[in-house]
């Protein structure tokens, strides 16, 4: 883990486009980062924004690398055609989203992919922002692909019966009884999707059948307050939310084996 | 936010993106993340050909104010040019 580092330390590591069979036996492009060695390494996937498959879900990727996770970023845009991030990502919100079977299928054919790995410790993570924190706590309802996730300001995991649609038939907070594994949260107390309302519900529904969950409701922050690239970011809620975030990892998914001494 | 609403709708007309003019298809309009803008989230209005890809897209991030200012200028230039909004919006008056 980084905060163990010292400058005596050997660090390494890769990263690449590679190809993963995603839902529906399709191949999709993934963004691949993993620390230099043998391991075992626990693995993480990341499920991006709604603002697409972008740089900022590339340096995230690699973050967790650097933290000693085999870490994998699958462009769920896939599909979608490919251009310039932002454009794809206007293609997919023009079309109303991501069906989540897809999403689920996509996700874990990631974390198959990963476990796969001669140098896997066998628990894989999942991390998600905005739709991706939606979208990384079905895949934890709904599979049983994870062994701890993390939803930052996931949107509409509470929704009315007006936005449901066939390609999100169902919201996700119904799906709680079934949560496979442990869960944290963290939220913006002056986001408006998820509310703090909302976020209270899902909290409650989680309390309800018993689940091990750990919430975390930053005041002074609203959406996406990890997002260094724009306004909403909130350098003070970042920093303890990645604290938050890599302490939750370690302690569900376990850590690297020991570093090399230089 | 990521509201995820969106509208839609069949456009004709042309655009012009970062590789040149194309023709437009559709349009989209949502209040959801903006890409851009500083704001949190925006009036997201697209024109775009889904048969040329992601890249043939005319986008702009405006803030609820300036996408009401959008409105009102669109009818007003309706109305300038003696077009009856109703009937263009019925196809009866093609701007076209």
């Amino acid at each position: 883990m980084q905060q163990k580092y010292t400058t005596n330390m050997y660090e390494g590591m890769f990263a690449e486009t590679v190809t993963i069979r995603g839902y529906g036996d399709e191949m999709i492009n993934a963004y691949f980062a993993r620390p230099v060695g043998p391991g075992p390494f626990p693995g993480v996937v990341l499920i991006h924004h709604a603002p697409g498959w972008d740089e900022l879900y590339r340096e995230f990727t690699r973050r967790f690398a650097q933290h000693g996770y085999l870490a994998m970023s699958p462009n769920f845009y896939f599909r979608a055609g490919h251009g310039a991030p932002e454009d794809v990502a206007a293609t997919v919100r023009s079309a109303g989203g991501l069906p989540d079977d897809q999403v689920i299928g996509d996700a874990v054919g990631a974390a198959t992919s990963l476990r796969s790995l001669p140098q896997s410790n066998g628990k894989v993570g999942g991390f998600g922002t905005c739709s991706g924190g939606r979208h990384v706590y079905l895949v934890a309802c709904r599979t049983k692909a994870l062994d701890a996730i993390v939803d930052c300001w996931g949107g509409r995991v509470v929704m009315t019966p007006q936005e449901l649609n066939p390609k999100m038939p169902v919201a996700p907070i119904e799906y709680t009884k079934d949560l496979a594994c442990p869960v944290l949260g963290l939220f913006g107390k002056d986001d408006q999707s998820p509310s703090p309302e909302q976020v209270t519900k899902q909290e409650e529904e989680l309390k309800k059948y018993g689940k091990s969950y750990e919430f975390h409701m930053y005041e002074g922050a609203g959406h996406g307050f990890f997002y260094y690239d724009r306004a909403a970011y909130r350098q003070e809620q970042a920093v303890d939310g990645w604290k938050k975030v890599f302490a939750f990892f370690e302690k569900n998914l376990g850590t690297e084996g020991p570093r090399q001494e230089a | 936010m990521c509201t995820g609403k969106v509208e839609t709708a069949q456009a004709s007309g042309s655009g012009k993106g970062t590789e040149g003019w194309f023709k437009l298809e559709k349009l989209s309009v949502t209040y959801d993340c903006s890409y851009h803008t500083s704001m949190p989230q925006a009036i997201n209005v697209e024109l775009f050909s889904e048969t040329e890809g992601p890249s043939a897209r005319v986008a702009v991030e405006l803030a609820p104010t300036s996408a009401m200012e959008l409105v009102r200028a669109i009818l007003a230039s309706l109305a300038k040019a003696g077009l009856d909004p109703g009937e263009v919006a019925l196809g009866v008056t093609a701007p076209l």
